[in-house]
This record gives C-alpha cells, sequence and structure tokens, in this order.
C-alpha cells in the first residue's frame, strides 16, 4: 500500500469504518512509514477528543469574546467606518427636520404671491368680506341636475372636494298675465 | 351688460338735467351723490342678509343583488337668507332647507350659528329658519312701494360669495312662473344681477326697504353651457313674505282664507254697456264647487262692485284681503247679475 492509498483510509480505519482485510493493509503501511503512523497518531486524538463532546448551552459572553478575536482578523487591513456613518446619518436627519421646520415656517408667515394669468383661470381664493378667505368653484361648466320637483340646479365642486350646490331654481316658462285672480 | 347700459343711461340723465339748470360743476356732485347713496344702501341692507348652508343626507343603491351597496351622499346646498326679526327669525327658500339634517347660518360679519327650520310653505316655496341670536332685521317696505321702474338692490350668496350686491330695476309685477312642477303667482320681476346661491337672498328699494325675496333667475344660455343671467329674475313681493312669515311663526304653518272663485278684468264693451266706471268691479269667471262662493250663491258672469263695503278697484288686494283671512269670516259682496244688482254674504273659510 502506498501513503496516498493509506491517508485515505486512515479516517475510516479510526471510525472502524472498513474492513479487516484493509485494516490489516493500514496497519502494515503504518509499521513501515512513520509520516502515516503519526497522521494516524493525530486522527485518533481527534477522534478521542470529538467522542467526549456533549451538547449544552455556551457560556455568557462567548460570542462577544469570539467575536472581538475574529473580527480584526476578518477586517484586517479594512477601516472601521461604521461609528463615522452613524454620526453622519444623524447630522442628515438633524439637517431635513430643521429644512422642514424652516419650509413650514416660510410657507405660513409669507404673504401670498400674486396668481398668475393661469391660476386666475383655475381655482384661486377669494377675498369676498375683510375676515375670510373662501374658495371659487373649480369647474367652470358645473353638472346640471333636476331635482325631484323637477328643477334645474348647478353643481359647483369645491377645492376641498365637499359637493356643494349654490342654489337658485331655474325657470321652466313665464306664463302671460291674463289679469286673473283666484282666490 | 343689460344691467350697466339703462344704469349708464340714468346717470347721464341725471347729469344733462343738472347741466340744463345752469348749475356747471354740479353733474359730477349729482353722480356722486347717486353713487354714495348706492353705497349706503348697499351698507345698510348688507348686515340683514345672510348666508345659508343646508346639509342634507341621501342613499344611492350602487348595485342589485348580492353585491349590492348603499352609498350615503352628503350634499351641502349654499343660499342665502333674509332677517326678518330681531330674535334671529329668517326667511329663505324652503326647498334647500325643509329635510335637511343640519342647517347653519352665517352672518355678514362672519359669525355662525346653527338654525332650525319653523315651517315652510309650499305655494309660495318660501321657509322660516330661526337661530337663537339677535340679528340685525330688515323692514318689509308695502306692496305698494314696489313700483315698475324703480331702482333695486340685489343682496345674496352669488357662489358662497356672501353679501354679494348688484343694482337694477323692477322690471315687471304680478308675474307668474313655472319651475320645475310647480307654478308661482304674483311674483315681481327684476334686473338685477342674482347668480346661483342667490334664492333667499334681499331685493331692497333705495329707502333699503326689504320689497323681494330672490327667489329664481330666467337663465340665459352661453358657450360652453354655463348658464347665465339675462336679466329677469323674480322675487317673492314682500307683502306676501310677511304673510307666509307671520303665518309660519306664530302656527308653524300657514293658513289661507278662501272663496272659491276666479276674478278678472271686465271687458271694456260689457263695462260701456253696463254703464260701469273705469277701474271699478271684477267679473267671476269660474266657481269652485263646493266652494263657501258656491255656498253663497256666486253664479258666473257676475260682476262684483263691492267688497266688505267698499268699491272693488283692484281684484289683486281683494283676493290678499281674502287670503290673508285666518279664521272664518262673513264678507259682504254687491254683485251686478244681469243688469241688477244684488247683496250677498260669503263665509270665507280657512285651509
Amino acid at each position: 500500500m502506498k501513503c496516498d492509498s493509506a491517508r485515505e483510509l486512515i479516517p475510516l480505519c479510526v471510525g472502524h469504518e472498513i474492513s479487516p482485510e484493509e485494516e490489516d493493509a493500514v496497519y502494515r503501511h503504518l509499521s513501515a512509514c512513520a509520516e502515516c503512523a503519526h497522521e494516524m497518531k493525530e486522527y485518533r486524538l481527534i477522534f478521542s477528543a470529538m467522542s467526549r463532546l456533549r451538547e449544552g448551552a455556551a457560556p455568557q459572553g462567548t460570542w462577544q469574546t469570539m467575536w472581538s478575536n475574529i473580527r480584526p482578523e476578518i477586517f484586517a487591513g479594512t477601516k472601521v467606518v461604521r461609528f463615522a456613518f452613524d454620526d453622519l446619518l444623524r447630522v442628515a436627519a438633524v439637517a431635513l427636520i430643521g429644512i422642514g421646520i424652516g419650509f413650514f415656517a416660510i410657507l405660513l408667515t409669507s404673504e401670498p404671491a400674486t396668481p398668475t394669468a393661469t391660476e386666475r383661470t383655475g381655482t384661486v381664493a377669494l377675498v369676498s368680506d375683510p375676515i375670510e378667505l373662501r374658495s371659487l368653484p373649480v369647474n367652470r361648466s358645473p353638472e346640471a341636475k333636476t331635482t325631484g320637483a323637477g328643477q334645474r340646479q348647478y353643481i359647483f365642486r369645491h377645492a376641498t372636494k365637499s359637493e356643494e350646490r349654490f342654489y337658485l331654481p331655474s325657470i321652466d316658462s313665464v306664463l302671460p298675465t291674463k289679469g286673473e285672480v283666484k282666490f | 351688460m343689460a344691467i350697466l347700459v339703462p344704469l349708464f343711461l340714468l346717470l347721464n340723465a341725471v347729469a344733462a338735467q343738472a347741466g340744463a339748470d345752469g348749475r356747471d360743476g354740479c353733474a359730477p356732485s349729482a353722480l356722486d351723490r347717486l353713487q354714495k347713496d348706492f353705497v349706503e344702501i348697499a351698507g345698510r341692507v348688507k348686515p340683514s342678509v345672510v348666508e345659508i348652508r343646508a346639509l342634507k343626507i341621501s342613499t344611492k343603491q350602487t348595485a342589485v343583488g348580492p353585491s349590492s351597496s348603499t352609498t350615503h351622499i352628503q350634499e351641502t346646498t349654499v343660499l342665502a337668507g333674509v332677517v326678518l326679526r330681531k330674535d334671529g327669525h329668517i326667511v329663505t327658500i324652503a326647498e334647500p332647507v325643509v329635510g335637511a339634517k343640519s342647517i347653519h347660518v352665517r352672518t355678514s360679519s362672519g359669525v355662525e350659528y346653527p338654525a332650525t327650520i319653523v315651517g315652510a310653505d309650499e305655494e309660495t316655496g318660501l321657509a322660516v329658519i330661526k337661530v337663537n341670536a339677535p340679528l340685525e332685521a330688515i323692514a318689509l317696505a308695502a306692496d305698494e312701494e314696489a313700483l315698475v321702474g324703480s331702482l333695486v338692490a340685489a343682496v345674496g350668496n352669488s357662489y358662497g360669495m356672501a353679501g354679494s350686491v348688484s343694482f337694477g330695476t323692477l322690471s315687471g309685477s304680478d308675474r307668474t312662473i313655472e319651475s320645475g312642477k310647480k307654478r308661482y303667482a304674483g311674483l315681481l320681476q327684476y334686473t338685477a344681477t342674482v347668480n346661483p346661491g342667490d334664492a333667499g337672498g334681499l331685493i331692497s328699494n333705495i329707502k333699503g326697504d326689504c320689497i323681494g325675496i330672490i327667489f329664481s333667475s330666467m337663465e340665459l344660455r352661453q358657450a360652453g353651457g354655463v348658464p347665465g343671467f339675462g336679466g329677469i329674475g323674480f322675487a317673492v313681493p314682500a307683502g306676501t313674505v310677511r304673510f307666509v312669515a307671520d303665518s309660519l311663526i306664530s302656527d308653524r304653518k300657514v293658513l289661507r282664507g278662501w272663496l272659491g272663485i276666479t276674478m278678472s278684468a271686465i271687458d271694456p264693451n260689457l263695462r260701456a254697456q253696463l254703464n260701469l266706471k273705469n277701474g271699478v268691479g271684477a267679473v267671476v269667471t269660474q266657481i269652485d264647487p263646493g266652494s263657501p262662493a258656491e255656498k253663497a250663491g256666486f253664479k258666473p258672469h257676475d260682476i262684483i262692485l263691492e267688497a266688505s263695503g267698499r268699491e272693488l278697484l283692484d281684484a289683486r288686494k281683494l283676493m290678499m284681503d281674502v287670503i290673508r283671512t285666518r279664521k272664518e269670516t262673513a264678507m259682504k259682496f254687491r254683485l251686478l247679475r244681469g243688469g241688477t244688482p244684488l247683496d250677498i254674504e260669503a263665509l270665507i273659510t280657512v285651509r
């Protein structure tokens, strides 16, 4: 038996997973080869140690201890930037909140801009009396509606999306006055 | 535009008259005075006009069968109202407020109050609502003050723009219109511009008294199908408003006296043939079956010469006197039947 074949069979031999004939052949090679005999010795030690392993909870702090040792090896030569990035995120968040507050403050305190010609044709706030702002209807072509009483009315949709109808019943006909009175 | 032309002519006429009187330099002041009067009237009557928002909720079935669902639709109707009494009674148009889930009133100063309906009158289409707050009331003018051709101001809530004011003339009276399935008689006609949202608003004379409540307008179709105003609006006259509002406030319904006759003017040839004075009397054209008039013995073609001992000069006034009778009342009439005078008494009933 040559060394290559012997080293393939050594792990199986330690676990008694090969035939007695193959074991005899492995041991005959080991008696003549110091290196393979040393390999057999290493395997026997590992096998013995593994046979003593039992399931159980790891002591507290095991992972932290392991990670603190493993991490420098994994990220060896790489600069750790985690905390710097967190700081950057914090600064950006504070800046965004500040910009937002400033934007709304300007929006609430500034005078309304004069509407452009285009805006005037659409929905614009109109001062109808000194104390309140009211909006004009949006739709320039109101939807006609006939009520249960047969009257035509026009529905204007407001900017607030609530449905409002401005009441002024239309007339179907004006009857000729015959000078008659009925009572 | 229809309003501006007569106004322009009127202002020119005032200016020309001032010039003809030899008062050089007075024309501008005459115009100024007219303008100041208009501004003063508008300012005086506006506090008595309020915005009314009536919310109604209707249900709509979207499908039939197992997948059917009911949608609740909220619809707010915006119109105007006129304060009739300082204790918060407001007259307006009935249709939007009758059956409303909630009614809110906003005064010209911007204060908002919840309102309740006091009553509504189907015949005139008017309603009275009330808020529990003191408001600035307007005086109702006598019907005789509503002279055709006089200047009037309309104050309403055009498209929700509170206190919108326009001026025009009283262009007619005693108009009968049909709107929907109903007929409304005895209305005033005016030229002041009104828009949707103005119904229930005020028509005032130049003294700042209410001569009518804005009822409707004859729409003028413009390009694109948008309704416009053609200078023909109609209002319920102040006398009718007073009668209806007083009845609703005191009884929560309108009781009307009933005689059961239809009358018309006497034909001039017949008048000459019977040797009747001009303007006196009216001819009975129809008797309602089972009516007090039939029971009293009225016949078609009778000519009524007197009512309650007074010459009959105005058939409409007699009608209003009868209608405003709120309890059974005997009324004496002097008739002319076949050329022969006849006195009869009818019992005006209330219904």
